[in-house]
């Protein structure tokens, strides 16, 4: 709708976020600002232990002390009926064997797999007192022998994880045909080999996760801090608690950050619900910094051997990875299904590689369960392909740009279908890097780094030309639209805000079809007894949840335009709809669409609408990085980073520069600071707190060249979005490694530059520079 | 328990706290200021910081007791909704400088510590004001501009 | 954090007094070392002894060719005050590189040095400069100070009162910061003034040394030139997540020349 009001508040413009005047005023209602009247508090006993089997619990000193309600083990919650959480269902354990069973009580029973498993959940008047007893709880372990690195749990005679786990297998894949990449890699004119260690991350959002549980007629409610507060539910109704799903309602307020590791249900959850639904009165828990690095699911680590077979033309011929991912302790549904089967979807990239063969096997160790981590899976494998590109570029001396580009998709093979079976709809992959090439300089750079050695600085660049995989998996998704006859528009949505601004990018699309003023739509989300979905993640809150809202729109004017005509007792199609209006044409007989509302007997215009999108949205981009490399010390800054994103369409152009450049901060962090360290021997986690734990901070990056390119909508939602909550994280990791490594490599230390692991820490690249062991 | 009095957000305050309450908590269990964050247990993050006398402090590393007879300013203190909102706040939301809000109420008030002694900081001494508050959303050269628009607006004497 | 009683003594004999009447009492000046260490639960002190009331502990004055800083000045107080930008300036800037803002706001001298965290900023400049801490009870020279990891020459119950700094011709404190904590992995702070040429490292060891063989290389010859090909043996320097000992063996080098040319 091209009204007035629809081009100040519409679609396209960058409307100032309507979440932002509470959230400065510090009026957010996040889970902990929340106090409910007889409220209790819970502490979690955790396992200082990697592995060890739990002998014993004696809580008689704990429920002897002032304010401690009750205390639970995992024992207990057996005997309550509760049943533990499943392991992954998909794949099959290596060579096609009976995957190993790793199911997850939400309190340890019988044994514990990691340093931070709960074991002991003590409920208190107060936080000191639930704290207290805590610590007077004994819990007397046997330590068994542990593993927590990916060597040593693959190493002959290792120490199981799961006593069914042979060789601390989970599960295995294996995608495309090995007998064709063999033959591929036998005519290579050349093959580039990478070892490539994808480290292990904490997402550290600045929210811990937070629960609140309260019972009120007859079922409990748990207030969360939660991207998918639909799969909490149905997860704890369903496999755990055996309850109908109207038994438990979950509310979400705000939510800051979630990254992917606040999307499924965690021990944590069940616990809280538990002890609310026995004592029937308030739970709260809030987890600690420190807590929360050892318990919130971590992202990444996986090691990779990855190939590449090129003729000597620098084509593709060729593309091998074989990828053992450590999930942790548990063999969860996310961990696994993001290394074994989304990271793969997207592997071959913007590139025509029509040979793969990929082998993925989960692991298990002593640690943290891994689960999804903005990107999951995708930022393995962009990174994977786009080292071994910038790999083959120096071996073969072409220019990294021109390496990519002679194995670019071309727009005229759209819809392509990829090795792995995946089919893009739309993408001009040449296009947006020679944009991104232009803006980022890429031919001025022999200038910039005679100026920056002229600082004593070693100048690099580096880039990634790339696709990603968005939607979740889920396409459908069910919205409500109530016009109401008090003059707003509400609007149900079970897509969930986490900081992403999607509750003004809906408001947009309400006011493109109603043509009402912005501060008349309201957007609601965060109840699962007003409607369940999928929830957020994998970056399909627009394309999916928006798209979705869009059609409900437009139900909800045709369903008005009928109750219009009949108001005006003319025909639906003599009916015109104009910014809020409803008229009949070349008359002055009108209703306004709010008194039309409220004439109706429930004072509203209510529409239930579901609708879905077709398929998953590819959005694409290149991000260039350069990079100064202090010589002395091996400290790199970050000097310039552009990038050109194929978007579709922006709904909200500044959210959505805000969600790349975020998002390329966070991609930065991995690359040159944040590691999640265990220690060999005790498996104790070594980066537990913010003093060990690297954070991007505010000088990291001084200024971003983000453009849009807006050129090439989806085809496949009404919209024309591609999802990009997870684009500029992708891109930045490969993009700054390939910088780092091209700085080195230009100071003649290339072959031990490329050897480099993440994160490239001052120490490691000043070793690498100057020969050094590392 | 004992007795405390101080001044929070210009309004004298007393209160029964134990002495090892720490002031955030005291601020946002007692007083029900919940727009001070706890993001972190060991002293880093800065979602919990406080204006103590127009100083920047961590409301998480202060022994509630410390602050007897001193004036504490939280960012419920520092400006509201719609008319009262501050300068800072709307600069904020002008340059998409949050985005999930949890880190916000403490650089803001960082922000609040910056232009009352700097009014005019340069990039350097931006990152230097905030290099005690993480921010996990937006990569911080929102905020950096946010900073910039606020004491551009304030030199021209929009609000005190 | 456990409970405890809380004092707010008027005067050090009060605060001494204090002290002595109970067994695990600590003295509490910004809180910035101790809170969070108490949040971990690794203190719990019966009592805390707040020095914030002690009368004179936050002055900062020219003593002829010393400045005396108070135990309770703030690093942000050091920072700005325009005595110690204008006489000791290396020392105004370390200050105000410690921490961050809301750090430097609490945070004092006297707590830094009584915590003596190795690799806290403070113990640099003393030792870097020859300071004489001054108690409640005597003075202590630099050089005598700083006794182990977290360990000083401070008996039970002894309260710095003030330090005094000689001033040098010329000095400078440079510090490599470790990415997540920001402390130092190794800091630098070099001098050259009554005392000759002094160059106390921080972060890399146990405890702040002084670095002597680079102060004799300076002491013939001030400048970057002179440390060229020095090298800092390894052996006996932390090594932890961060930074290995060798990697912090270099660094000293690094930072010696550069604060020497900083501080020309």
């Amino acid at each position: 709708m091209n009204t007035p009001v629809a081009q100040r508040f519409g679609s396209g413009q960058s409307v100032r976020r309507i979440e932002d005047p509470a959230l400065v005023a510090g009026k957010g209602c996040f889970t902990d600002d929340v106090s409910l009247p007889g409220q209790t508090f819970l502490a979690l006993l955790r396992s200082p232990y990697p592995h060890a089997r739990i002998v014993a619990v004696d809580s008689a000193a704990a429920l002897a002390l002032p304010g401690v309600v009750a205390v639970y083990t995992g024992a207990d919650l057996l005997r309550a009926g509760l049943k533990p959480m499943a392991s992954q269902p998909m794949f099959p354990g290596p060579g096609g064997a009976k995957a190993p069973q790793t199911p997850r009580h939400a309190l340890a029973v019988d044994e514990v797999r990691f340093v931070g498993e709960a074991v002991v959940a003590v409920v208190g008047t107060t936080a000191d007192a639930a704290r207290a007893g805590r610590d007077a709880v004994f819990v007397d372990y046997e330590e068994l022998p542990n593993v927590v690195q990916l060597d040593d749990a693959l190493a002959d005679g290792a120490p199981k994880v799961w006593a069914d786990a042979a060789d601390n297998f989970a599960a295995e894949a294996r995608h495309g045909d090995a007998q064709a990449c063999d033959a591929a890699f036998a005519r290579a004119a050349h093959v580039v080999a990478l070892e490539l260690v994808n480290q292990r991350l904490a997402p550290a959002s600045l929210e811990p996760r937070s629960v609140l549980g309260s019972f009120e007629d007859g079922r409990v409610t748990l207030r969360m801090s939660s991207q998918m507060p639909s799969g909490v539910r149905d997860t704890l109704c369903n496999a755990v608690f055996g309850w109908p799903t109207d038994k438990l309602r979950v509310v979400v307020g705000d939510v800051g950050g979630g990254f992917g590791m606040k999307t499924g249900a965690y021990p944590e959850d069940i616990v809280v619900a538990h002890c609310t639904h026995a004592l029937q009165r308030p739970v709260k828990w809030v987890a600690e910094r420190s807590e929360e690095f050892l318990s919130a699911s971590h992202g990444r680590d996986i090691r990779s051997q990855a190939e590449l077979a090129l003729d000597a033309d620098g084509r593709v011929l060729g593309l091998r990875v074989h990828t053992q991912a450590n999930v942790g302790a548990y063999a969860t549904a996310t961990g696994v299904v993001i290394q074994l089967l989304i990271g793969p979807w997207v592997t071959t990239s913007i590139y025509d590689i029509r040979t793969i063969d990929l082998k993925l096997q989960a692991v298990l160790t002593n640690t943290t369960p891994v689960g999804a981590y903005r990107g999951a899976g995708r930022p393995e494998a962009i990174y994977i392909i786009e080292r071994l590109m910038d790999a083959a570029a120096r071996q073969l001396d072409m220019d990294p740009a021109e390496i990519r580009r002679r194995n670019m998709i071309r727009p005229e093979q759209m819809p392509y279908t990829n090795a792995m079976g995946q089919t893009y709809d739309s993408g001009k992959f040449e296009s947006v890097q020679t944009q991104a090439l232009a803006l980022a300089d890429w031919a001025g750079f022999d200038a910039r780094a005679a100026e920056s050695k002229q600082r004593g600085k070693l100048r690099g660049r580096g880039l990634a030309s790339f696709l990603e995989w968005t939607g979740g998996n889920v396409f459908e998704e069910r919205v409500t639209v109530n016009v109401s006859g008090d003059g707003f528009i509400e609007v149900y949505s079970a897509t969930q805000a986490m900081g992403q601004g999607i509750a003004t990018s809906y408001a947009q699309l309400v006011v493109d079809v109603f043509g009402v003023s912005i501060d008349k739509v309201r957007i609601v989300q965060g109840d699962t007894d007003r409607g369940s979905g999928f929830g957020s993640a994998g970056s399909r809150s627009i394309f999916v949840g928006g798209s979705a809202i869009q059609v409900a729109s437009k139900r909800t004017v045709e369903k008005a335009q009928g109750l219009a005509a009949e108001a005006l007792e003319t025909a639906p199609q003599d009916i015109e709809y104009v910014e809020g209006v409803f008229r009949v044409v070349g008359t002055d007989r009108k209703i306004g669409l709010f008194e039309l509302a409220a004439r109706q007997a429930d004072h509203q215009v209510f529409v239930d609408s579901t609708s879905a999108v077709q398929a998953p949205s590819w959005p694409n981009a290149c991000h260039i990085c350069e990079v100064e490399v202090d010589p002395d010390t091996g400290v790199v800054e970050v000097a310039s980073y552009a990038s050109v994103n194929d978007v579709g369409r922006a709904i909200n152009p500044t959210i959505v520069v805000g969600q790349l450049d975020g998002g390329a901060v966070q991609g930065l962090g991995q690359a040159l600071c944040e590691q999640m360290t265990y220690d060999r021997g005790s498996g104790q986690l070594l980066s537990a707190t913010l003093m060990d734990y690297a954070l991007p901070r505010v000088d990291l990056v001084r200024s971003f060249k983000t453009r849009l390119d807006q050129s090439t909508p989806c085809l496949t939602n009404p919209l024309g979005v591609k999802g990009v909550g997870e684009l500029g994280t992708i891109g930045a990791t490969p993009a700054a490694v390939n910088a780092v490594i091209d700085a080195l490599a230009r100071a003649g230390a290339g072959e031990r530059a490329a050897a480099l692991q993440m994160p490239l820490v001052s120490e490691r690249v000043w070793s690498a520079l100057h020969g050094r062991p590392a | 328990m004992s007795s405390l009095t101080l001044e929070v957000n210009g309004q004298a305050t007393r209160l029964q706290v134990d002495s090892h309450r720490l002031l955030v908590e005291v601020l946002r269990e007692q007083l029900g200021l919940t727009g001070t964050h706890v993001g972190c247990d060991t002293s880093q993050c800065g979602a919990c910081t406080v204006l103590l006398d127009g100083a920047p402090v961590r409301s998480c590393t202060l022994l509630a007791v410390q602050a007897e007879g001193r004036k504490v300013t939280t960012i419920e203190g520092l400006g509201g909704i719609g008319a009262e909102r501050h300068p800072i706040q709307q600069a904020f939301i002008d340059c998409h400088g949050l985005q999930c809000g949890f880190c916000t109420p403490g650089m803001i008030m960082s922000t609040a510590a910056l232009l009352q002694h700097t009014p005019n900081p340069s990039q350097e001494q931006i990152e230097h004001a905030l290099e005690g508050n993480l921010c996990r959303c937006t990569g911080y050269v929102n905020i950096v501009a946010a900073v910039k628009q606020a004491a551009a607006t304030l030199a021209q004497g929009t609000k005190p | 954090m456990n409970p405890f009683a809380f004092h707010r003594p008027a005067s050090v004999p009060a605060a001494l007094q204090l002290h002595g009447a109970h067994d695990d009492a600590r003295y509490l000046a910004g809180g910035q070392s101790l809170l969070p260490t108490m949040k971990l639960g690794l203190a719990a002190p019966s009592d805390l002894i707040d020095l914030s009331l002690l009368p004179g502990a936050s002055g900062i004055a020219r003593d002829g060719g010393s400045l005396r800083i108070g135990a309770m000045c703030s690093h942000a107080a050091v920072a700005a005050s325009a005595d110690v930008q204008a006489s000791l300036p290396a020392l105004a800037c370390l200050a105000a590189g410690i921490g961050d803002p809301a750090v430097r706001t609490r945070g004092t001298l006297g707590g830094s040095l009584a915590h003596a965290d190795p690799a806290a900023c403070y113990p640099a400049a003393v030792l870097g400069l020859g300071a004489t801490v001054q108690t409640d009870r005597r003075q202590i020279a630099a050089d005598a100070f700083f006794t182990g990891v977290y360990e000083t020459a401070l008996q039970p119950g002894e309260l710095i009162t003030e330090v005094s700094f000689p001033l040098p011709a010329r000095a400078a404190y440079l510090k490599f910061k470790q990415p997540a904590s920001r402390f130092a992995v190794v800091g630098v702070f070099v001098s050259q003034g009554p005392q000759g040429v002094r160059v106390a490292v921080t972060g890399a060891g146990p405890r702040v040394f002084r670095a002597t063989a680079f102060e004799a290389a300076l002491a013939k010859d001030w400048s970057a030139r002179a440390v060229e090909g020095l090298a800092w043996p390894a052996d006996g320097l932390n090594s932890d997540l961060h930074a290995s000992a060798a990697y912090r063996a270099h660094l000293i080098g690094v930072l010696v020349r550069r604060a020497v040319a900083q501080a020309a």
